[in-house]
């Protein structure tokens, strides 16, 4: 349930971003509504879920990006839009998203989607990617305002080790180094096969 | 040539090669590890610090300047930045080291410099700011910082300066490893442990503590 609100805590994005200049702003009275309800979170299965303190603060950093602060009417449909939400998950037991049915996410990703829509004064969207799980809104240049991984497990920390490029750089090279040995003993005639 | 014989010979000049070309560049690789370690870092640093543009999302917004010093700076006049926007330079002075920070922390940044987990705060703002890279090209040299050494994080708005109080190796599932809800300027960097390219563990990651000691209050 808290990667739900973590969904829904992306909508409130949508309401705030206004134009291209992102000079950071405080965080007003409506806004903090919305970070209230985020820390309150729901029941679900006899179990209160929230999110968890880093996607609360995802929130607080776009709520500063913001240069036209969020209205009450504003705070009022996203509230709503995360009430929804919010039945669907107590409908379901769903704890986590991964909890939901295929069905009740397309459901979840599309009130997502309608507050977007419902936003006329600018121009943005919301996308999430089944395969990846990233959730992520984009301004009308592409943008990314914001991007989560909407998933399970905690995503604070990454993978920085090894990555794939030198990975395969190193077995490449032990690979050429091998063959190409064997090529050029087979040319000198030192290796015999007939 | 009978099959008995072809199989001889294949196994006399291939696979006798092979086996024991693996084991020796193997022993080598033992051996020289250090050497290689560094040698692989180097060249993931040169990889790294090329032009690679892997996709349109990363840009810049960082003007490298001189800049005044103040007590504080309104908000006004801090850009939050997009995600996969250059927004930031770290750098150590006594190592004569420095990366740009880019804000978020996604595989494609990574790649390219300095992640900042965006569930973290900008510098000035006296929350806690948590950076990431990979342990053989971007933050290979953290492994060398010691309590009392210097790490500085210049913005457009403001230069800060942490110093380093606490390090260590931490395992997954890094309880305890960090705290983002704490009202303390606070800069974390982690990568990936060990610093080598065939022992790099997943659960395991080198952190580094510094608490801020200089640069304006964001208000």
């Amino acid at each position: 349930m808290k990667k739900i609100l973590a969904l829904l805590s992306m909508l409130s994005l949508v309401l705030l971003f206004a134009s291209s200049a992102m000079a950071a702003t405080d965080i007003n009275e409506f806004e903090q509504k919305l970070i209230d309800k985020f820390t309150e979170g729901a029941l679900i299965d006899g179990e209160t879920v929230t999110l968890s303190e880093e996607e609360i603060n995802l929130a607080k950093n776009f709520f500063m990006r913001d240069e036209i602060d969020l209205t009450e009417a504003d705070v009022d449909g996203l509230l709503a839009a995360i009430d929804q939400i919010i039945l669907i998950a107590q409908g379901a037991n769903a704890v986590n998203f991964s909890d939901l049915t295929s069905a009740q996410k397309l459901e979840v990703v599309a009130i997502a989607e309608a507050a977007v829509a419902a936003i006329a004064s600018v121009e943005l969207t919301f996308s999430y990617d089944f395969d990846t799980n990233v959730a992520k809104i984009l301004d009308g240049s592409g943008n990314i305002l914001a991007e989560t991984v909407v998933g399970d497990d905690s995503t604070v920390i990454k993978e920085t080790g090894n990555d794939l490029l030198m990975t395969w750089s190193v077995l490449s090279a032990i690979v050429l180094l091998v063959g190409g040995s064997f090529v050029v003993a087979r040319r000198k005639g030192l290796l015999d096969l007939s | 040539m009978t099959n008995k014989r072809r199989t001889q010979r294949i196994t006399a000049y291939i696979v006798m090669p092979l086996f024991f070309s693996f084991f020796g560049l193997l022993i080598m690789y033992i051996a020289l590890k250090p050497v290689v370690d560094l040698g692989m870092g180097l060249s993931m640093r040169m990889i790294s610090s090329s032009s690679l543009n892997l996709n349109g999302e990363i840009s810049s917004l960082y003007e490298d300047k001189d800049l005044i010093e103040r007590n504080r700076v309104p908000i006004s006049e801090v850009t939050m930045p997009y995600v996969g926007q250059h927004y930031a330079k770290l750098s150590i002075e006594h190592l004569d080291w420095s990366r740009p920070v880019y804000w978020g922390d996604n595989d494609r940044i990574l790649l390219r410099g300095v992640g900042q987990f965006a569930g973290s705060f900008l510098p000035g703002f006296g929350k806690p700011i948590m950076l990431s890279g990979h342990n053989l090209s971007m933050f290979y040299e953290i492994q060398y910082l010691q309590v009392g050494d210097i790490v500085t994080i210049q913005t457009n708005y403001g230069k800060y300066d942490y110093e380093v109080f606490d390090y260590g190796v931490k395992k997954r599932p890094y309880t305890g490893a960090y705290d983002l809800s704490k009202n303390e300027e606070e800069l974390i960097l982690y990568t990936c442990y060990p610093f080598t390219i065939l022992s790099s563990r997943n659960d395991e990651r080198y952190f580094v503590y510094a608490r801020r000691i200089s640069g304006p209050d964001v208000r």
